[in-house]
């Protein structure tokens, strides 16, 4: 093995993500008629005005001589997307591919090949030992639970994920999940089916040949219920002409890859967890957009840079949970090189 | 190389390599500091350098030229108003808790049909053996990224029904030109509806000169640059006529604005890139993302390109484009040699400013 | 250098402490007048005192044509000063374009950009910064009387342009591989291109697109437009033009123009034609497919010029013949695309009650899915669809030309004729190989 001391971290590194889902695609219908699903409407979004929160400052008093209250004449109306299911259908269909990339490990873009030669030489010793396993297994659990529908999962009546591996454009194997049944604190259910998947998982993210998932879910969430597309990040929302715009795709309500990407990607239990979060989305520095927080600390030198470079460069094996928690951040893929260090 | 590769036969057997209706998510819609719609040329004759290197010299077959149409389009982009902006992602959260910095990055959904320009090896000649090439490079594709974009299988239609993915075609060319043009003509059809990409040069030029013609005395003589964006925007030009009135005396004047002649779907496009820097040696430049290659710092350069029906097109050369290389002016282009028909030359208008 | 001026170097004088005193005052307006701070301002603006410091601060900022941040605001490397004169002509489009007249950026330290202000006051058309890297006599008596001191500050200002360390591009610049030799598979074939951001060239389309957009004149023009009065200038309009934001927030950390620009960066379309392919539907509730192929853009404007370019009765040549030839075709490919679309839908959806199109239009539109209801009713199916259709277009076509133009009998069979023929082509070509 080559003479540790004189590596240094690429100046130009990045790795591609080798979870690569499409966008999902809302359709509904009848929970009864799941079979028949092919046939069933896309969900599609509309617009509706809305009145914004008004003060109700001067409702005590009659008169605003001064005309201190501007809202009294233009009401606060506002326009929003809005997306809901028929009133004659009680189940919505999340519908979209996953598709599991080999070459974890190996980067698109590197310019030191001694660093190379030294990571794919680390990464090997992680698949060898550990292999993909545990990680697949984690990614199977969060297909199987439904976690990528977000808050379409929140009270709904019953989910039913059904994950089929596509082969020429055909089925050539799949399965079938009561959400519901699976937790979305941890990881500990088993099945036969979940052990398939998640076996096919491991493959794909192991092997030559990448494999692709067709992943539906049925949500039953009761007839006209409104349903949750991805919002669209717009900034400057007077020229979008509304307050809120929700995502489609061929005018289909959809929900983005990188969403659905972000919650297979939520296996990380091995943070600090002082907040009692449960699993957190693989990121650099453990981030949680929603906690405006980040988890994994360069102090505690718990994020991924410190351990990465200390596994790679120095040899300091990380724990066999950091090791996962270091091949995830590979799997999620990104631009790591230390221009600092050139 | 190792030794059950056939003594070297060059592939000298002209084909065509076919992947159509491929369904891109996500890639990259601003083409160049200056355009924005669809992604760069120079995005698919890249594609065509890193596929070739991914299939290796085992498969038999070399690149020459990429061609691309677009059938659907869909950019994340806001529709109000005058201008577009982008529909932006948000990105983790930074080591502090705080927002990272937003960089827009314009993205586009596309269905497109790649065509390549190859070369055959013999043992390409054999139908089944063609059949299982064309399936092993559709497979290959289906994991590498198109102009920052995924592939993905086709969306299924309004109703939710999966769409089987179009089989990548092999095509051998026929040795008789009338032959070959049917074939090509043949294929040309199934690439409808949609629209090719080719370059109009030519137009440039043609607009250059109508612009010198009409100022002769400008300072400075209208650019190559006034020319383009003339090109990229719809002019609307006032005239007066001198009508004859009632008593037959020429006494009326009638104004009448009309937009520019375009026949055909002109825009202006990137091409590739032009030098700003000497070429440094390989290892010279700290950050290169490759220390073995020679490095130069570049500009985007831009042309006019037009879409166009695939059934217009004469022949494939009219629909692909190369990469070349001038060391002596730095200039890194890619090329596409289609030439319109005579009677769709470009009408000049006169220029009024 | 130089003979001596001592006039010259008298004005030169005047121009930088103009330029102080200006800066000074601004910043002395805003202050009490028992505001202890104002001792320290006058201080600073001793020209001795600030011309120092100015080219200590020099060293700060990059007067650059083509800069990096704009590729990622968190990219650092070389950036470029490349005027357009030094840059090989080409038969495109590029900086080498803009000629002597251009806007040069700046990047770096946003505190030292009052460095650059200064040196871009000018005598006699020559900048200060002009000056400096000519080692001018006249600016060096001018600066100071310690021809040593003076010296050392004209290299501090002159090496502006000059790009700072050594050249360093980064793991967030685009860089790309360019294939310069024949085989693909030959690692030595190959060049890294990295793209950095045309700063003056952008500078230059932004402010021709800003003029052509709000500027008085342009104002005046579609005003005239709209009253339909004549205008010299004529109105321009950029389609699907779209504005991205470079810095967000901050545009001063990308660079001085592009925080003049607001971090608006201007960008023109490449999109092709197919904008609507998301509204693509069955034909419903109509009697015929040429309300919905009259309506699309392409075709509105195609009938348009056609119209008008028959009413300006030109004369009967050959080259009018082309021109309304190539109108025409241009007419019957759109309507060749517009088949081609419907023919994507799912097959069948002509036999729905929903649908109203006459037997031929089905047939053409919806092939499959008429030959299957042929085939259950086991009825022949008829031949002559491209004729009638042709006979369709050319109904259509002598419609839209008739007010005001007497379209008749002799335009409808050469209209006809000309779609007839462009479908049996087409026919004959798809069908006769393998």
């Amino acid at each position: 093995m080559a003479t540790t001391s004189t590596i240094k971290t690429a100046s130009v590194l990045a790795f591609e993500r080798k979870l690569d889902p499409s966008d999902a695609l809302f359709a509904a219908g009848t929970w009864e008629q799941r079979s028949a699903s092919h046939n069933w409407p896309a969900v599609e979004v509309r617009t509706k005005s809305v009145r914004g929160t008004i003060s109700n400052r001067l409702k005590t008093k009659e008169q605003d001589p001064a005309k201190l209250d501007a809202a009294i004449e233009s009401p606060n109306l506002q326009t929003v997307d809005v997306a809901t299911l028929p009133a004659d259908a009680d189940t919505l269909k999340v519908s979209f591919t996953l598709r599991v990339l080999g070459g974890t490990g190996t980067p698109s873009a590197c310019n030191s090949a001694d660093y190379q030669a030294k990571l794919l030489a680390t990464v090997q010793t992680y698949t060898q030992s550990q292999g993909f396993g545990e990680l697949a297994r984690r990614y199977a659990h969060n297909l199987a639970n439904g976690r990528f529908l977000w808050r379409n999962r929140l009270g709904s009546e019953q989910i039913e994920v059904q994950v089929a591996q596509w082969v020429q454009g055909q089925a050539a194997q799949s399965w079938t999940f009561d959400a519901l049944g699976h937790s979305l604190r941890d990881f500990s259910a088993s099945s036969t089916d979940l052990t398939e998947m998640a076996a096919l998982l491991e493959r794909g993210l192991g092997g030559s040949h990448h494999v692709l998932l067709q992943v539906t879910a049925y949500v039953r969430v009761g007839a006209g219920q409104e349903v949750f597309p991805s919002q669209e990040l717009i900034l400057d929302k007077e020229k979008a002409g509304k307050s809120k715009t929700l995502y489609t795709v061929n005018k289909i309500a959809a929900m983005h890859s990188q969403k659905l990407g972000n919650a297979i990607r939520t296996v990380d239990t091995w943070y600090p967890d002082e907040d009692g979060l449960g699993p957190i989305a693989v990121e650099p520095y453990g981030s949680v957009t929603s906690q405006g927080k980040a988890y994994r600390q360069p102090k505690a030198k718990m994020d991924f840079y410190s351990q990465f470079d200390a596994w790679v460069l120095r040899d300091q094996v990380p724990e066999v949970t950091q090791q996962h928690y270091i091949i995830a951040n590979l799997v999620r893929g990104g631009v790591f090189g230390d221009s600092g260090k050139d | 190389m190792s030794n059950d590769v056939p003594p070297n036969e060059l592939p000298q057997h002209a084909a065509l390599l076919v992947l159509p209706r491929l369904r891109v998510q996500n890639a990259n819609a601003i083409s160049s500091p200056l355009t924005w719609g669809f992604p760069s040329i120079t995005a698919f004759t890249g594609l065509m350098t890193a596929l070739a290197r991914r299939l290796g010299a085992e498969t038999g077959l070399s690149f020459q030229s990429v061609g691309v149409v677009c059938h659907g389009f869909e950019a994340l982009v806001t529709q109000g108003g005058y201008t577009r902006s982008f529909c932006l992602t948000r990105n983790p959260a930074l080591h502090d808790g705080s927002t990272a910095a937003i960089v827009e990055e314009g993205r586009v959904h596309l269905d497109i049909t790649l065509v390549f320009e190859v070369k055959l090896s013999s043992a390409l000649l054999n139908d089944a053996a063609r059949a299982e090439c064309a399936a092993q490079i559709g497979e290959c594709v289906a994991g590498m990224r198109i102009a920052g974009g995924s592939v993905m299988p086709p969306l299924p239609n309004l109703f939710g029904m999966a769409r089987q993915q179009p089989r990548a075609q092999l095509v051998l060319l026929a040795e008789a030109p009338d032959l070959r043009t049917k074939q090509f003509k043949r294929l040309c059809r199934q690439w409808l509806p949609g629209f090719a990409l080719v370059s109009r040069d030519d137009v440039l030029q043609s607009r250059l000169k109508a612009l010198c013609a009409s100022a002769p005395d400008a300072q400075p003589q209208p650019s190559l640059l006034d020319a383009w964006l003339d090109l990229s925007r719809i002019n609307h030009r006032a005239t007066t006529k001198t009508v004859l009135n009632e008593t037959g005396d020429p006494s009326t004047e009638v104004v009448e604005w009309a937009a520019d002649n375009r026949p055909g779907w002109l825009v202006p496009i990137p091409v590739g890139y032009a030098a700003l820097s000497d070429l440094h040696p390989a290892g010279a430049v700290a950050g290169a993302r490759d220390a073995s290659v020679p490095f130069r710092f570049v500009e985007s350069v831009y042309s006019i390109g037009q879409w166009i029906s695939p059934h217009r097109l004469q022949d494939i050369t009219q629909l692909t484009w190369r990469a070349e290389y001038a060391p002596t002016s730095g200039l890194y282009r890619c090329i596409n040699a289609y030439q319109a028909p005579v009677t769709d030359t470009y009408i000049p208008v006169p220029f009024i400013d | 250098m130089n003979q001596p001026d001592p006039n010259r170097a008298t004005a030169l004088r005047g121009i930088i402490t103009d330029f102080l005193m200006k800066r000074r005052d601004a910043k002395l307006k805003d202050l009490a007048p028992d505001e202890p701070k104002r001792a320290e301002l006058h201080e600073q603006f001793i020209p001795a005192t600030w011309l120092e410091d100015a080219a200590r601060r020099a060293g700060q900022i990059q007067a650059v044509t083509h800069s990096l941040k704009p590729v990622h605001p968190d990219a650092k490397g070389t950036n470029l000063y490349c005027p357009p004169s030094t840059l090989a002509a080409a038969e495109v489009v590029g900086s080498h374009c803009l000629g002597d007249n251009f806007a040069g950026d700046v990047v770096g330290n946003a505190a030292a950009l009052d460095v650059h202000k200064f040196l871009k006051q000018a005598h006699a058309g020559s900048s200060l910064l002009e000056l400096s890297v000519a080692a001018d006599a006249d600016l060096a008596a001018a600066l100071s009387d310690d021809p040593a001191k003076a010296l050392a500050w004209m290299q501090a200002f002159a090496s502006l342009t000059e790009p700072r360390g050594r050249l360093t591009s980064h793991t967030l610049a685009k860089q790309l591989y360019w294939q310069t030799g024949d085989d693909p598979l030959n690692d030595a074939g190959f060049q890294l291109l990295a793209p950095l951001y045309a700063s003056s060239l952008a500078h230059r389309v932004f402010e021709t697109l800003q003029d052509d957009r709000f500027s008085d004149a342009a104002k005046a023009a579609r005003e005239a437009r709209k009253a339909n009065t004549f205008s010299e200038r004529p109105v321009r309009e950029y389609p699907q033009l779209a504005v991205q934001q470079l810095g967000g927030t901050k545009p001063q950390n990308i660079s001085q123009l592009n925080s003049e620009r607001r971090g608006n960066n201007y960008l023109l379309a490449s999109l092709p034609p197919v904008w609507r392919s998301v509204d693509l539907k069955p034909l419903l509730s109509t009697d015929s497919m040429f309300h919905r192929f009259g309506r699309r853009p392409e075709v509105r404007q195609s009938v348009k010029a056609l119209l008008a370019f028959l009413k300006s009765d030109p004369k009967r040549n050959m080259d009018t013949r082309d021109k309304r030839a190539a109108w025409v075709q241009l007419l019957s490919d759109e309507f060749l695309q517009f088949t081609a679309e419907l023919r994507s839908l799912e097959p069948g959806w002509s036999q729905t009650p929903a649908c109203q199109l006459g037997d031929a239009e089905a047939r053409w539109l919806d092939p499959d899915g008429v030959a299957t209801t042929d085939a259950e009713l086991v009825r022949p199916a008829p031949t002559n669809i491209p004729e009638r259709i042709s006979a369709a277009f050319a109904n259509w076509l002598n419609a839209q030309l008739r007010d005001p133009l007497p379209t008749g009998d002799t335009e409808f069979l050469a209209w006809r004729n000309a779609m007839h023929e462009h479908i049996k082509t087409e026919e004959r070509e798809g069908n006769h190989v393998e």
